[in-house]
């Protein structure tokens, strides 16, 4: 850490000058906004339709009986998906307001049907441990100039060797409580410490803050070996970031409590980005799309999640960000073609995916393909179009054409790996 | 308020370090201790070693008594086993466990698999048993859940049998153990197989095969005849079959409702019915293999327990796995040959793994291993040893708490242990089942989380010491930490806190305490010694030989 670069980012953000300095920033590298759908969505509810005589899908939840309640295909703006306007409403509003800005992907291949190995592929393009994921590389390729990179509103981000520019939100919004003395827990009566402690002054802080760097700098002098080097810098960078982001003035906007909601999210997630807090978000879908019973929920799931998507979608246009953000939803699997004795499915190691360009420069196309049985059918990788001559489109390969355009090199991070770029040109 | 003539009068004669200290193995028996125990060694502990250092092995066996060394022993089974969820396999307070706090239930539910582990780690008894013992722990809650014994006039955690007739497989039959790896009716138990091998064997099939499937419905076809999914399933499967007879999985919802239904047969009231000895046999029902190890035959889950303890990857993965944990490796990035090492010292015990830890944290590879980021675990001990101070919080009492104790309270919160309500995963750690991997490095969220808990520790420490007399204070011991003083008593003082929370054991005029006493003086100068005191302690607490070690 250079003294100089620590004493003017620790001196812009006691100016209250690291807002609008991190808004600046952040115009320049693209925003990325990534949606898990934990646990494995059932595709052919909307995005692959296939023929009732090959899936269960949703078919075997009509009720033959209401006109309304019935699943068709219905194309609007260019994608073909299953619309049932009684169970999923928002989906089929989604695709009338903004299926010109989505490119819906099938035939993508996980390859797994266990959830850690699938997310850590999905997420990561990787199967090797440690890696960090999609958002953190590309949140931390634009954070050198002491922003953050990434903010994991989702617990299955994984970090890898940028702890120091990727926080975590918390499972009910922990993070405010750090920003926030005043909606810190109460301790028990007879505490010795009343809570919320009033901080130290400024001053008081400075001073350990310069104590904590001296001893910092001396000992990453002496560090006996690379990794402990690495961590000591680590530990100095993230004492930085934590006072910018103490600096920022986001706790206020952050959610707090039980954050069993994507649409709860969806407005930090917005003003975190807005703000140029950070450059990437990872967000979960909130939804328990792991249905191995009880299946019809996922129509409820699926119109939730389109909603939200819309509401996403809309936000970005709003405040300005349409131009350079790009949005994909992923989810680890895809669902057996036919329910359990539970009316349940099981894993499905194909799956989809939506890529969402807020700006409506690309859109209203669907690339790749699955046969009626879900099997993925193999690609041109250069157009993402359906050939018999091509190969299937694999998980990694969306991650590397994802990397590469959000100007992270692929070939550092997934060697080898074709990238995918079809999906965002 | 005691006199500082009086304090000085009783202050205790330290033991004075050698005119010249080795830095290297006082830093060693730091180590060591966080290692085994996650808490610092003394001032005097320090002192005695760097005066004669072949008074660390001393040292590490004394510590091998200290309740510590079981609570790290449970930490490390927690995080290899994916126990100390959040949300995973709870109950609801109703029934014998109404009235009981949500926080506490989940607390024991999964902390009891690991009192079993630490009980057989900490009485020397061979480390197999955690596999193949009949018994299983019981406090007041998990005694109501299970249905088993418990002496409310003996200690909160007791030993004892199941009382269900499941098989005698220790952690194996263990109900949160399986509760945390689900079965479905396509898994066929192979999840719960996978992570104790993952553990136990340190036979992690997930990331060694990581098949590329094509056609899971053909999957059942597949493990048995495709030489790549072959390779695992041949050895995952039988072991799977011997889970059948405990439940795939019961629900805090599925509870609820049987209560609500007026517990009918077959219902999930408590003791919760999870093993079930009429689907012992179920994988006949769906032409699996038959319980197996090493294309053997065994009796049930209580034979695999058996095998897998006699197998020989079972001493080498507990050497290998305690000391990972020890040097802040992952499992498999410990060198072969210091898994070898230990593995002899293990098996010449016994099995006793205290032996096995006594050599671990005097290997010199302990001392030579990176900087390892402190656990949030170990954090929140060492900070409590060193001031006092448990950094709790009561989800109950805020204004802003949106979960009304529809089936009970929470209670109150250990802040850097808890997910679901505190920091542990925001101070780097693991939850068991979306965060698997702890940070290697500390983040903004780490900082201030560490400065919340610091800040709060230094101003109970120097409350608590102002108000107590020597003998029973915890830090101050040449000041009165409210009370100005000169030179030469501030020195001393900080020189203590130097060696107390930083493990440096330096003189009063050392450069390291001169700058410290700069941070003092500019504090007390604004707002007075005790503040400034307050300072000094949290920022040590901060430091990175107290996180970084």
């Amino acid at each position: 850490m250079n003294p100089t670069r620590r004493s003017l980012l620790a001196g812009l953000g006691a100016m209250g000058l690291f807002a609008p300095l991190a808004r600046a920033a952040a115009l320049g590298p693209r925003r990325l906004v990534v949606i898990h759908a934990w646990g494995g969505w059932d595709n052919t509810f909307v995005l692959d339709p296939k023929p009732r005589e090959n899936v269960d899908g949703p078919y075997v939840d009509e009720d033959p009986d209401d006109p309304y309640d019935q699943a068709a295909v219905f194309t609007l703006g260019g994608i073909p998906f299953l619309d049932d306007r009684k169970r999923r409403p928002a989906v089929t509003t989604f695709f009338s307001n903004h299926a010109h800005r989505v490119t819906v992907i099938n035939g993508l291949h996980v390859g797994a049907v266990g959830h850690h190995d699938g997310i850590r592929r999905i997420l990561s393009g990787t199967t090797e441990p440690g890696r960090p994921d999609l958002p953190t590389l590309v949140g931390a390729s634009g954070a050198d100039d002491g922003l953050l990179g990434t903010v994991a509103f989702s617990g299955t981000a994984r970090f890898g060797p940028y702890d120091d520019r990727s926080i975590r939100l918390g499972m009910r919004g922990q993070l405010r409580a750090l920003l926030d003395p005043s909606v810190r827990y109460p301790t028990a009566p007879d505490a010795t410490v009343p809570r919320p402690l009033a901080p130290p002054p400024a001053q008081t802080r400075d001073a350990v803050a310069a104590w904590l760097h001296d001893r910092l700098d001396a000992a990453a002098t002496e560090a006996a070996d690379p990794t402990s080097s690495e961590r000591l810098r680590l530990r100095d960078e993230s004492l930085l970031r934590a006072q910018r982001l103490r600096d920022a003035g986001i706790a206020s906007s952050l959610p707090l409590g039980n954050r069993s909601t994507l649409a709860a999210d969806i407005p930090a997630a917005l003003e975190l980005l807005d703000a140029g807090v950070c450059r990437s978000v990872l967000l979960d879908s909130a939804e328990p799309w792991d249905s191995h019973a009880n299946h019809p929920r996922q129509h409820g799931q699926f119109n939730r999640l389109f909603a939200n998507l819309g509401r996403l979608t809309t936000g970005l246009i709003e405040r300005g960000m349409a131009h350079d953000t790009t949005v994909v939803v992923l989810s680890e699997m895809a669902r057996s073609p036919r329910r359990n004795r539970d009316d349940g499915t099981e894993h499905w190691p194909t799956t989809s995916a939506l890529v969402i360009d807020p700006a409506g420069r690309r859109g209203g196309r669907v690339l790749g393909g699955t046969d009626d049985d879900l099997l993925p059918l193999p690609i041109d990788p250069h157009t993402g179009q359906v050939i018999a001559s091509g190969t299937s489109l694999g998980y990694d390969q969306l991650a590397a054409g994802l990397l590469a355009h959000c100007d992270v090199d692929p070939e550092a991070w997934l060697p080898g790996v074709q990238p995918m770029h079809a999906a965002f040109e | 308020m005691v006199s500082l003539l009086l304090l000085l009068a009783c202050a205790p004669d330290p033991v004075e370090p050698p005119a010249v200290v080795d830095d290297e193995i006082v830093d060693r028996t730091v180590r060591a201790s966080l290692a085994m125990r996650g808490v610092r060694p003394t001032v005097d502990e320090l002192r005695s070693v760097a005066a004669d250092p072949t008074q660390l092995e001393a040292l590490v066996r004394g510590w091998l008594d200290d309740p510590a060394f079981a609570e790290t022993v449970r930490d490390q089974h927690a995080f290899h086993l994916g126990l100390r969820t959040a949300n995973i396999g709870k109950l609801p307070a109703i029934g014998p466990l109404a009235g009981q706090d949500l926080g506490a239930i989940a607390h024991a539910l999964d902390e009891a698999p690991l009192q079993l582990i630490a009980d057989v780690v900490t009485t020397g008894r061979p480390y197999r048993e955690v596999l193949t013992t009949s018994d299983t722990m019981a406090d007041p809650i998990t005694a109501a859940a299970h249905g088993l014994a418990h002496e409310p006039r003996g200690p909160t955690w007791q030993r004892t049998p199941w009382t269900d007739g499941r098989p005698a497989a220790g952690v194996l039959a263990d109900t949160a153990f399986n509760q945390r790896y689900m079965s479905s009716n396509t898994n066929f138990h192979r999840a719960r197989a996978a992570a104790a091998m993952t553990t136990f064997l340190c036979r992690n099939l997930l990331d060694a095969a990581s098949p590329t499937l094509f056609d899971p419905a053909g999957a059942e076809d597949a493990v048995r005849e495709d030489p790549q999914c072959l390779a695992c399933h041949q050895s995952l499967d039988p072991a799977a079959s011997a889970f059948w007879g405990m439940h795939p999985y019961i629900l805090s919802s599925d509870v609820i409702e049987s209560y609500e239904s007026g517990c009918p047969d077959d219902a999930y009231c408590l003791p919760l019915p999870f093993w079930r000895n009429d689907e012992a046999q179920g994988w006949r029902d769906h032409d699996l293999p038959a319980p197996g190890w090493n294309e053997e035959a065994v009796d049930g889950l209580a034979g695999l327990a058996r095998a897998w303890a006699d197998d020989p990857s079972f001493d080498r993965c507990t050497a290998r796995r305690f000391h990972a944990w020890h040097t802040g490796r992952n499992v498999d990035d410990v060198p072969d040959k210091i898994v070898s090492e230990l593995t002899a010292v293990l098996q010449a015990h016994e099995g006793d793994v205290r032996e096995l830890v006594v050599a671990s944290v005097l290997h010199a590879d302990l001392g030579t291993a990176p900087r390892r980021l402190l656990r949030p675990e170990e954090l929140a001990r060492t900070i409590e040893r060193l001031t006092g101070f448990r950094w709790e919080g009561d989800p109950d009492a805020t204004s802003t708490r949106d979960d009304p104790c529809v089936v009970g309270c929470y209670g109150l919160v250990d802040l850097a242990r808890s997910d679901a309500h505190g920091f542990r995963t925001l101070l780097g750690g693991v939850d068991g089942w979306d965060i698997l991997e702890p940070a290697h490095g500390p983040s903004p969220t780490h900082a201030l989380a560490l400065e919340w808990l610091t800040d709060e520790a230094a101003r109970h420490v120097v409350s608590v010491d102002t108000q107590a007399l020597l003998p029973d204070r915890r830090l101050f011991l040449h000041v009165e930490p409210d009370e100005i003083a000169t030179a030469a008593p501030v020195r001393r003082q900080l020189a203590h806190l130097h060696a107390a929370i930083l493990g440096e054991l330096v003189d009063d005029d050392h450069p390291s305490v001169a700058r410290t006493e700069d941070l003092f003086r500019a504090v007390e100068a604004e707002e007075g010694p005790a503040a400034a005191w307050e300072a000094v302690v949290s920022a040590m607490l901060q430091d990175h030989r107290v996180v970084l070690p």
